[in-house]
């Protein structure tokens, strides 16, 4: 037992840290952070502890002092940070922070009596069957319509510290308009159109938000629909969790399962034990793996992040030892770790006024800043929700693959069906499906495209009953080929493969995967019911 | 026959995941080395067009493999119609050198090459540049001990690189290409089926003349 025991911290490197971390995260502010909020707190209630972590990190943490507005705005800094200029160019940096501004009574209120100890220094409140956020702040929606006629120079330049890049409209409060600080052009046609498209994210934004907020039990049929179109960054964490079935819809059951599933990680963590000829073999392939996942990604490199995707996926192979770990299925975990994690970092910015933080993204972010005890919880999120995507395609990584086999052949036939001149080309050139193919499902298409698309196209096998990674995917792939129709039927052999190994998606946007999501959708429409091409 | 249109050679690139095919690959093809090669799912193809002694041109279609052995029921797909087959290991990894054998045997059955006997198989050890004390004891020895007890004790040529410090890949894929080439010509002429103006270049025994395409 004891010798085991070794053996599992030489494997991970660690002396359990990863459970109850004692030394928290390194940065000031973070481990102050974190310590307020009883994370990294003295070892000696484990127990406790962890599931009062449990239940927060995901959870709104929302300020209990409605001075934080002033604090942070009193930074000119951080206003300028904040900006709109800067904001513009992608979701990735947002925080809805004024918007989850309850005052301290809005925090008292929605804290079940037992929570409300837990308020552990005047500034911090964490709030537990909270992933509904407080998003309290709805009259500033009435408010919009106008302010935008008017002057929108007024509210969306506005210099506020803490103005969210993507949701300016939600985060200054109604009636606090303040004056116009900068002289920036209010003609400017190219901010104008901005901002419209910023209205239309606001709207996609509030349909979210009231849908996780506004009943007890969350409409999943509802949250599907909405999800197909996309689902805004900084309600994708917990909107993934929902459609995986990780979150119960019912809100009143949502903490007490999380604090079920992530002890349940850490427990299996813990006991699993190395069967030493078989699993020594898995491990050596997830380690030489691991640290060529995306290496091009920064955060990918830290051996913090290496640890944690080892850990979750040798959990994951141990567990389902009929397929184990299989090469591809180190990219289909990325996207559950960095949503989550980016997820905890957005909801620090609104509680940290540190500036530093605002300029966190995953090439920057040092997880030498999350205590083990955060990091532990986005893995075991991450390994649960790696678990229900894997479950819709076991088939995929058992021996001789054959779900993936009958997937190249699906989308074979169902060319044959869309495009057969293209079917036609390809047998000329001596072209096997399986030659471009087969890495098309082993891996979802994430050799093909990059990560912010994937995630994007998640949405909408997210949104998809049952999952789309297995049969909606084949559709997808088909879009995918046919959108390269006209190029490969001028190709050869070789210029056809060498083509489909590195097909031109450097430049896609968003929209280039809608477009093909809603071709996929259309086919399988048009298919679904014939099933002559899943001969 | 020669010279009639761009000789088009089928190399395949077989070994233990992570003993460098990828990097052997890109250095020979692009000449370049880099730490951040994703692993490899199914198979990567590439291209060279190279120039032979003889001044015959020649494309090399090279086919760089997954290395775990999940993936190798897709051989069948890759496999089919390969002129050189390029078994490679890490010098300082014995298991991937005691896998060479299994390698070998598994791209037979699954090839389907006309001439098992014979067919041109070419040994790679990578990573040559990393400390000696990290390298495989008495590497040479075993090295032999398994061409001659495991490969058929057939000399298939050897070589030692280093994709990283660019040593010996250029000369061990000239190697791969001349021999790709022979094989070629070989299958060229039984497929054809007519009076090949060859001589024995090659001394072989054919079972049968399905040459290439078991489908």
């Amino acid at each position: 037992m004891g010798k085991k025991k070794q053996e599992m911290s030489q494997v991970y490197n660690s002396n359990n840290e990863f459970i109850f971390g004692e030394k928290g995260g390194k940065g000031k502010n973070l481990s102050t952070f974190l310590k307020n909020l009883s994370l990294t707190t003295s070892p000696s209630q484990p127990q406790s502890e962890f599931n009062e972590a449990n239940s927060n990190i995901y959870g709104s943490l929302s300020y209990s002092n409605p001075n934080t507005n002033e604090i942070s705005r009193s930074n000119p800094s951080l206003a300028r940070r904040a900006s709109p200029k800067r904001s513009l160019s992608g979701p990735t940096n947002m925080s809805f922070a004024h918007s989850l501004t309850p005052t301290a009574s809005e925090a008292l209120r929605t804290n079940s009596p037992t929570r409300t100890k837990r308020v552990v220094s005047a500034k911090y409140a964490d709030l537990d069957d909270d992933w509904d956020a407080n998003f309290d702040d709805a009259r500033v929606d009435t408010d919009m319509p106008s302010v935008r006629r008017e002057g929108f120079g007024n509210t969306f330049l506005d210099p506020s510290p803490m103005l969210d890049s993507l949701y300016p409209d939600l985060t200054i409060p109604a009636g606090t308009k303040e004056p116009v600080k900068d002289s920036i052009d209010l003609e400017d046609m190219k901010i104008k159109l901005e901002i419209n498209k910023l209205n239309q994210l606001n709207t996609k934004f509030l349909k979210f938000k009231a849908l996780l907020t506004q009943s007890s039990n969350i409409n999943l049929q509802e949250l599907r629909k909405l999800s197909w179109n996309g689902i805004p960054s900084n309600l994708r964490a917990i909107s993934w969790q929902i459609l995986l079935g990780y979150l119960p819809t019912n809100k009143s059951r949502q903490s007490a399962t999380l604090k079920i599933k992530r002890q349940e990680y850490l427990d299996g963590i813990n006991s699993s034990s190395l069967n030493l000829n078989r699993d020594k073999q898995i491990y050596h392939q997830i380690k030489i793996d691991v640290k060529r996942t995306n290496p091009t990604v920064k955060l990918y490199g830290h051996p913090e992040v290496q640890k944690s995707l080892r850990k979750i996926l040798y959990f994951w192979a141990i567990r389902h030892p009929a397929s184990g770990y299989v090469q591809g299925i180190n990219d289909l975990v990325t996207p559950f770790f960095q949503i989550f994690l980016t997820n905890y970092i957005w909801q620090l910015q609104p509680l940290l006024n540190d500036p530093q933080l605002f300029n966190y993204n995953l090439h920057n972010l040092d997880p030498t800043q999350i205590s083990s005890r955060v990091l532990s919880i986005i893995e075991a999120d991450t390994y649960w929700c790696l678990s229900r995507l894997l479950e819709t395609i076991t088939d995929n990584y058992i021996h001789q693959q054959p779900g993936i086999l009958k997937q190249v052949s699906d989308l074979k036939n169902l060319i044959s069906k869309i495009d057969i001149d293209l079917i036609h080309h390809f047998e000329q050139e001596n072209i096997e499906f399986l030659q471009f193919a087969f890495r098309w499902m082993n891996c979802l298409l994430m050799r093909e495209l990059s990560i912010d698309l994937i995630i994007r196209m998640w949405d909408t096998y997210l949104s998809e009953s049952p999952l789309g990674f297995s049969n909606f995917h084949i559709y997808v792939c088909a879009a995918f080929l046919i959108k390269f129709s006209s190029d490969l039927k001028q190709k050869d052999f070789q210029e056809i493969i060498l083509f489909l190994q590195n097909p031109p998606t450097s430049h896609w946007t968003d929209k280039d995967i809608e477009l093909m999501l809603s071709e996929a959708f259309i086919w399988s429409s048009l298919y679904k019911n014939a099933s002559a091409h899943l001969r | 026959m020669s010279g009639r249109k761009k000789t088009l050679l089928k190399v395949i690139i077989l070994g233990d995941s992570g003993v460098g095919k990828t990097s052997l690959m890109q250095q020979f093809v692009n000449n370049k080395f880099s730490h951040q090669y994703k692993a490899t799912i199914g198979a990567d193809f590439l291209t060279k067009d190279i120039t032979l002694d003889n001044n015959k041109q020649v494309t090399l279609q090279i086919w760089d493999t997954a290395g775990q052995e999940r993936f190798q029921s897709l051989g069948v797909a890759f496999y089919r119609g390969a002129d050189c087959c390029v078994l490679c290991y890490d010098v300082t990894n014995e298991k991937s050198l005691n896998n060479l054998a299994s390698w070998k045997d598994e791209f037979l059955v699954q090839s389907n090459v006309s001439n098992p006997q014979d067919f041109p198989f070419i040994i790679i050890g990578n990573k040559i540049d990393v400390d000696e004390n990290k390298k495989i004891p008495s590497l040479q020895k075993k090295l032999a001990n398994i061409t001659n007890n495991q490969l058929g004790g057939l000399n298939y040529p050897v070589f030692e690189t280093s994709a990283k410090d660019a040593i010996n890949v250029e000369a061990a894929f000239e190697v791969v290409a001349k021999m790709a080439l022979q094989q070629e010509e070989l299958n060229d002429a039984n497929g054809n089926d007519v009076s090949d103006d060859y001589n024995d270049a090659i001394n072989i025994h054919l079972e049968g003349d399905s040459a290439g395409c078991g489908c």
